[in-house]
């Protein structure tokens, strides 16, 4: 008997099982119902997009419509021409995002837990210009489906290992396996092997087929993404049916091997992301969210106090966007005297804000390297880079709104502080968030090393099965 | 005979040495998570404590300045965190960590953990309550999946039934013995957790803990409940064992994140900024009766000027920025409570549809009475972030009547005519969580959920119990 034949053979024997088929079943319907949630949402995430370009197009007809001919001549055109900059400063023009790859479907979650369309402003984002953000229900997002990676990644090893821990002690307790000892000419390893590739293949083509729904639902998704996710899907399902090959190989019995696979599922999947995380944020700790707060007021404070030396320092350095007589109020007033207070607090916030993302990135980067210790989270790091959402990633695109938001205070405050407004031919010149920053985003190729660790621990458990196979030949 | 049979069941348990190295496990994984989670509560209340006094010293020693300005400096405040919430973090990750009080608007909290949290978070983020209500079901299903199937298999469940005993008794016996077994196996780490719990506790952190026992012990009875049913139901160990393990993944991970969905798609909340679109454009509009905001403001105005006897705003008594930005703020309040209150309603809607959840997992209403207890449910943020609403208002209103009083005409903003005695005779935000009986008006459903489950888990075990064959 072939080894084809022998999987021929184990296939025929796995469909009759019942238990099998109910366990299929159910695993099949969980994951296609969670391909289907994240497709749609995906969807419904690019559709965003397009609605808020199709916004900002027309916010920017508009105020190109409202827009000034010609630049202030006197106080009362002046006085006009900085408000109406001053709400284009601050208005819907500045928009940013961070471009969505073709594997925005395995990470859809992390786009909407994150601000992905931060609005850049000439105020300052941390204090008066802050806008709304993501709203959510707090109890849905705690308790509600955590992603379609996330729930491969809790559901494939839990069906891997019930259809093959405690495989060979079953058939021990129930007497068959001396019978299959008896007959296999082909050797026990190739019953074995023939087993475990019918369990392999049945949970990965279910996984498989939910990751193509979800990849077909998302209209811009792409094939290579695609193709690297369903390879890291490949490894990660035979990781976990070698683990319960290797435990139905240990001298306990199919309960006990069943229980063992329960805990290595707990360990590596809780317990050794949990250890990541702890030791990444014993390194690099989390700058304090609140202590940031105290620092914010105390530069917002500072910066008020010195308001009218900001405001001649600005002038200073800017000589060419200094008011003519004709122009400029007898005193100066709000928002021309709030610029350059928000410039400084920039100035002095934006490392200490910036501090958070690449504390995320750098702890991410730690937990990457020992991602090896627990295939789940590698395969979780792997979606998120496929996705474009982690968190190096995410940090460049923070970099790039920044390189943005002075891009934009450069065209808008000189045009506000010289009280000559933006004239309706220096719209064609107004800068827009766009394929500067998009290289910028994707500068650095997004690869990391968890595919590779994944692949490297499900070799060596490989290894580890060939090395116990002769615990096989015990009828 | 049910006497008997627990007796011989505890005595079972005590030889096997099962419950002795589970119980073992459980005290050094739960002991650890609650000292790293007592530490990390504990830090997190002392920085609050700390930055909210800094936070404050700030607003009341801004010096010489515009009121108006120094209003908009603001006022942060920081919802006070319960004894329990070390245990069950709740939705506490996911709200925002401070507020900011400004006038004109009102805020969403900010600075979520979630948001800076790194990818390994979304598996779970390892919590004492995790281990209470996910965990500990767990070590029920290791100790209690064979309760009645091992019988059967090694054939003395026959011998059982041939000496007379009742298949009822016998089941109810085998579920009494592993509730019982579960609390002496839980109860030294328990008792640790509660003594590692952050600060003194007051007397209404105390029946809070009290009920929290009592709803953990009626939880895991329905989950001991399950597994010996489930064990009387099937031929062998290992059937059971599959059998309850796909009830845990269902009840655990599947159904209330399928519920959570569901309650998502059905009762959607608007997104932040159709949200802040919506408000802004019932300010600027209207409400529906009202005119819009330019008209309205010049009927305040023509009023005000009546009021007074004079025709300009500058030849005003009062100062007339501050008085229409007492008309202009109180408008936008009340569109501002309007939407909140709006989107509160939505939030409870989806808290309602999720609850329908708990009809096929204990797990949801377990885990809803849990975070009620905490302070870390819904309600009690809401409860917390009204009153804030109340104290922004307070504090917006008094600088803009100080404003109004102490000028007249039309002010600069950039005058500054106010000092530290004005930032400091604004009250600080002194918040009360509610008491107890808050939390368990608010988790009736859940409650009743539970006690609904313990009743069918009881008839469950009894009828098992009947039908039980050798």
């Amino acid at each position: 008997m072939n080894l084809s034949s022998m999987i021929r053979a184990e296939w025929v024997r796995f469909c009759a099982r019942p238990v099998h088929r109910y366990l299929m079943l159910a695993l099949g319907l969980l994951l296609l119902v969670s391909a289907t949630w994240s497709g749609l949402e995906a969807r419904t995430y690019r559709a965003e997009a397009t609605d808020r370009l199709t916004q900002w197009e027309q916010a920017r007809d508009k105020a190109v419509a409202g827009a000034a001919q010609r630049p202030a001549s006197n106080r009362a055109e002046a006085g006009k021409a900085v408000s109406a900059a001053h709400a284009l400063g601050r208005g819907e023009l500045p928009a940013t995002w961070l471009p969505a790859t073709g594997g925005l479907v395995l990470g859809i979650q992390q786009y909407q837990v994150l601000p992905t369309a931060i609005r850049a402003t000439v105020e300052s984002r941390y204090t008066d210009g802050r806008v709304m953000g993501p709203l959510s229900n707090p109890l849905l997002s705690e308790t509600g489906l955590p992603g379609f990676p996330a729930i491969i990644v809790l559901l494939v090893p839990l069906a891997a290992l019930a259809l093959t821990a405690g495989l060979v002690q079953e058939e021990r307790e129930q007497g068959t396996w001396r019978l299959i000892c008896a007959q296999s000419s082909a050797g026990l390893w190739a019953v074995f092997v023939g087993a475990l590739a019918v369990r392999w293949a049945a949970v990965f083509v279910l996984a498989g087929v939910a990751s193509l729904c979800a990849f077909a639902i998302d209209p811009a998704s792409d094939f290579a993404r695609m193709a690297v996710w369903l390879a890291a899907l490949a490894v990660f399902t035979a990781f976990w049916v070698l683990a319960g090959a290797l435990l139905s190989l240990l001298p306990v019995s199919a309960a006990a091997a069943l229980t063992a696979g329960l805990g290595l599922w707990l360990a590596l999947t809780f317990a050794v992301p949990a250890m990541l995380a702890w030791n990444a944020e014993r390194v690099t700790p989390m700058p304090s969210r609140l202590t940031a707060i105290v620092e914010l007021r105390a530069v917002q404070e500072d910066a008020e106090e010195r308001e009218a030396e900001l405001l001649a320092a600005w002038y200073a350095n800017h000589p060419g966007a200094r008011p003519s007589q004709d122009v400029s109020p007898s005193r100066p007033t709000w928002p021309v005297t709030f610029m350059p207070r928000f410039e400084e607090q920039e100035r002095r916030l934006r490392p200490r804000m910036r501090s958070f993302d690449q504390a995320r990135a750098v702890q991410s980067a730690s937990i990457e390297r020992g991602a090896w210790l627990s295939p789940p989270l590698a395969l979780l790091l792997v979606a998120d880079r496929l996705a474009g959402i982690d968190a190096a990633r995410y940090a460049r695109y923070a970099d790039a709104v920044d390189h943005f938001e002075d891009r934009w205070r450069g065209f808008v405050i000189p045009r506000m502080m010289s009280y000559q407004g933006v004239t309706r031919d220096e719209f064609a010149q107004l800068p827009v968030f766009g394929e500067k920053e998009a290289l910028m985003v994707d500068a650095t190729p997004s690869h990391g090393s968890a595919l590779w660790g994944l692949l490297a621990v499900c070799v060596l458990l490989m290894a580890l099965v060939g090395a116990f196979r002769a615990m096989l030949s015990r009828p | 005979m049910i006497g008997a049979v627990v007796r011989k069941e505890l005595r079972a348990f005590w030889r096997e040495g099962r419950l002795v190295l589970l119980g073992l496990s459980l005290f050094c994984i739960f002991v650890g998570v609650m000292v790293v989670s007592a530490a990390a509560t504990t830090r997190a209340q002392a920085e609050r404590d700390h930055i909210g006094a800094t936070a404050r010293s700030q607003w009341e020693q801004q010096g010489a300045k515009n009121p108006h300005r120094a209003a908009h400096f603001g006022i942060y405040v920081f919802k006070p965190a319960l004894t329990l919430a070390a245990v069950e973090p709740g939705i506490g990750a996911q709200v925002g960590q401070s507020l900011w009080l400004e006038p004109h608007k009102r805020n969403l909290t900010r600075n979520s953990l979630a948001a800076d949290a790194p990818s390994s978070a979304r598996l779970g983020e390892p919590a004492p309550g995790f281990v209470l209500l996910v965990l500990v079901p767990l070590l029920i299903i290791g100790l209690g999946h064979n309760a009645l199937s091992q019988e059967r298999e090694s054939g003395t469940l026959r011998m059982a039934h041939a000496a007379g005993v009742q298949g009822s008794a016998l089941l109810v016996g085998k579920w009494v013995a592993l509730v019982l077994a579960i609390g002496c196996a839980l109860l030294p780490a328990l008792l640790v957790g509660a003594w590692l719990l952050p600060g003194p506790a007051s007397t209404d952190d105390m029946t809070r803990m009290a009920i929290f026992g009592v709803g953990l012990l009626g939880y895991y009875a329905i989950v001991a409940a399950l597994t010996v049913a489930l064990s009387a139901s099937v031929q062998t160990s290992r059937s059971a064992l599959l059998w309850l393990l796909a009830l845990w993944v269902a009840s655990v991970w599947v159904v209330p994140r399928l519920g959570a969905a569901g309650a998502q798609s059905v009762r959607p909340v608007p997104t932040g900024e159709s949200f802040a679109a919506a408000v802004a454009g019932d300010i600027q509009r209207g409400l529906p009766g009202d005119g819009d905001a330019a008209s309205r403001l010049a009927t305040f105005e023509a009023q005000l000027l009546k009021d007074h006897g004079v025709t300009r705003l500058e030849d005003l008594p009062v100062g007339a920025n501050a008085a229409r930005r007492l008309f202009r703020d109180a408008y936008a309040t009340r569109v501002y409570n309007l939407h909140f209150e709006k989107l509160w309603a939505q939030y409870g809607h989806q808290q309602n549809t999720l609850r329908l959840a708990g009809a096929l997992s204990p797990v949801v209403p377990m885990r809803a009475l849990s975070a009620a207890l905490a302070g870390t449910d819904l309600a009690h943020q809401k409860h917390f972030e009204d009153a804030a609403e109340t104290y922004r208002e307070y504090f917006t209103v008094a600088m803009d009547e100080w404003d109004k009083q102490a000028r007249s005409g039309v002010v600069s903003a950039e005058d500054k005519y106010a000092g530290d005695a004005q930032w400091q005779s604004i009250a600080p935000f002194a918040y009360q969580v509610p008491p107890v009986r808050f939390a368990l008006a608010h988790a009736a459903p859940d409650l009743l959920a539970l006690l609904g489950w313990l009743v069918a888990a009881t008839l469950l075990v009894v009828v098992a119990g009947r039908r039980v064959q050798p």
